[in-house]
């Protein structure tokens, strides 16, 4: 304790000491975001690491490792395991202070310590977040959604060839497929003019469930052609994300609804994208999930809202 | 395959026999099903005395119950009334009943191959239900194993490995069970997959591109390894003798060119035999182009992206 003499005397700092044996207990007395240091000399190799790999003390409280013997040969080690502060001999005897411990409180992100997950900014976008669910929606009102444009790619040799019981068939198709893909992420389908549409899906402000399925709705064009499709050739459509703020009304009833949202989205639909590719918006950019933003380039901009594309996948290389 | 066949169905079975055919075609059907089958001998009736309809349809369907031919014997009365006995189609009394039963047995009617198999709904086994042992069935094949394993296994917890090859398991039983494929040999780190039904190479093919689709994103997003989880992928195709002894399967010389295949794919691709290739649509097989100058393959498919 001789070692955390200046910390004792702190304003802001609160510091015990606690005997080995009762760590558990004195930690669930603590309560969250604790910062216990344990001295290695009392532990095992064993239970030192069953401590730092509990997942209960993962999320709200920080271990951090005394060696003031200098025993441990390997202290790196330690916060593979998940420990947030090591102090050495060295730094024992030269005490350690409260600027130390405060550092070790940030790199915890601590000195937050937020009662809940706060919505991430969605770039310029005002939320009124419409939530996980529908069950909070009601019709009449503004809210935040994700928006998905959505429209097939049409062969050229359908438009100009195929009769109208074909091109029936494959709009039904492709309303089939669609409705499939809403559902499956609680989504609906809000706007539809039989080869192009808008799903709604709610958003909650954390995440952006449709990016990773419609990553899969390009990787798995030529499956999906095979096996909802049946027309011996590719089909593609145009995707493109975006969060954006309506008034909402139940399909059908959409018709009187001026929201710049959806008029940004048509029109990012009808004069900016490009047949097979899949564009985000600056709102959702943000909510690219963590190791999947290189699957995604610049593809400049649309009135004044930064565009991303996906790269496609290359054929037969 | 020996079913447990309820009364009612069975039952229903000796009455259509009754009321369909007379005896003669009775010996029919169940010559052509059980070559070699007498019916006097199966009865015990002397063959200088005229059985009773009901008796030869009840001694019929006794013993294709008895003796697991009962999913043929069903399929005997669908060709009966759709395409005939000996050049004549024999409307069958309660077919709708007896194949609605038999639905709810488990078992629905693959029209491509003639025969009833499985319901997957209802149950998943190493044949479908349907294949016999020892007979030979035109079948596509699909081999994958981790590449690079042992290195992944020394430089990993035993915990990150485990986990690993469940979700490796998982990725490519999403992939198969769609397409009616069935595991024939599952080791951990990769195995064995069989297709039967439909159309079976363009199943296996697009189950080994969504599997490598799959792998990429989850390698992205929750591989807990220090490296990408990466496969080889082998599918070829031909004729095989069915075993339900896992040992016999390496044996197999369509078994062994398909796992060839596999240990000669580069890492994250999928090569298909000329065999495969041939019977894909031209939107499928474009994105397998041959491995080198070789025409007759084998042809590979990577996902790459621009």
């Amino acid at each position: 304790m001789n070692a955390f003499k200046s910390v004792k005397n702190s304003r802001g700092i609160d510091i015990q000491q606690a005997d080995p044996k009762n760590f558990k207990k004195t930690l669930t007395a603590a309560g969250e975001y604790t910062l216990a240091y344990l001295d290695s000399s009392q532990y095992t190799q064993a239970q030192i690491t069953r401590i730092l790999k509990d997942p209960k003390t993962g999320e709200t409280c920080g271990i951090g490792i005394i060696d003031a013997a200098g025993t441990i040969n390997d202290p790196a080690s330690l916060f593979f395991q998940g420990s947030v502060d090591y102090l050495p001999k060295a730094l024992i005897k030269q005490g350690i202070t409260p600027a130390r411990l405060k550092k070790t409180a940030s790199y915890c992100n601590f000195e937050t310590a937020p009662q809940e997950k706060p919505a991430k900014s969605a770039g310029k976008v005002d939320l009124i977040l419409s939530g996980s669910s529908w069950k909070d929606v009601k019709s009449g009102k503004e809210y935040t959604f994700c928006f998905l444009y959505i429209e097939i790619d049409l062969i050229d040799e359908w438009k100009i060839k195929s009769g109208h019981a074909h091109l029936d068939e494959v709009k039904a198709a492709f309303l089939h497929h669609v409705e499939q893909f809403a559902e499956m992420l609680s989504g609906k389908i809000w706007m539809w003019m039989d080869l192009y549409g808008v799903i709604l899906f709610p958003f909650d402000g954390t995440a952006c469930k449709p990016i990773l399925e419609c990553i899969r709705l390009v990787l798995n064009r030529t499956i999906i052609s095979a096996e909802q499709y049946h027309y011996t050739t590719t089909i593609s459509y145009k995707l493109a994300l975006h969060i954006g703020n309506t008034l909402y009304r139940s399909r059908g009833n959409t018709g009187t609804i001026v929201s710049d949202s959806v008029n940004f989205l048509f029109h990012l639909g009808h004069q900016f994208a490009k047949p097979g590719n899949f564009y985000l918006t600056d709102p959702v950019s943000h909510f690219i999930p963590k190791n999947i933003e290189d699957c995604f380039i610049p593809a400049g901009s649309f009135e004044d809202i930064d565009i991303m594309r996906m790269r496609l996948p290359k054929t037969g290389k | 395959m020996v079913l447990k066949i309820p009364t009612s169905l069975r039952n229903l079975c000796i009455r259509a026999l009754t009321e369909s055919m007379d005896i003669r075609t009775m010996n029919h059907l169940i010559t052509n099903l059980i070559p070699g089958y007498d019916i006097y001998k199966q009865t015990g009736f002397p063959s200088s005395i005229a059985i009773p309809n009901i008796d030869v349809a009840r001694q019929i369907t006794t013993d294709v119950i008895q003796w697991g031919k009962f999913l043929s014997f069903v399929r005997a009365l669908v060709d009966a009334q759709d395409t005939g006995i000996m050049g004549r189609k024999y409307p069958i009394s309660f077919l709708r009943e007896i194949l609605k039963s038999t639905y709810e047995l488990g078992f629905v009617f693959d029209t491509a191959n003639k025969m009833f198999v499985e319901n997957p709904s209802y149950r998943k086994t190493r044949n479908w239900g349907a294949l016999e042992e020892g007979e030979e069935y035109a079948l596509v094949f699909l081999d994958i194993d981790i590449a690079g394993n042992s290195r992944l296994v020394r430089s990993n917890s035993q915990k990150s490995i485990q986990k690993s090859y469940a979700d490796l398991r998982s990725i490519v039983g999403n992939s198969i069970d769609k397409r009616n494929g069935r595991f024939w040999k599952w080791e951990g780190d990769g195995g064995l997959v069989a297709f039967f039904f439909g159309d079976k190479h363009t199943a296996a093919v697009l189950s080994a591109m969504e599997i490598v689709n799959e792998l990429f994103i989850y390698n992205k997003t929750s591989c807990v390894l220090n490296e990408p989880l990466t496969v080889r992928i082998g599918i070829h195709g031909g004729s095989c003798e069915y075993s339900s002894n896992e040992e016999q399967l390496d044996k197999l010389e369509t078994i062994k060119e398909t796992h060839d295949l596999e240990e000669s794919a580069d890492a994250d691709s999928v090569f298909i035999s000329i065999v495969v290739k041939v019977m894909l649509d031209e939107y499928i097989s474009v994105h397998f182009p041959a491995v080198g100058t070789k025409k007759n393959g084998p042809f590979r498919y990577v996902l790459k992206l621009e």
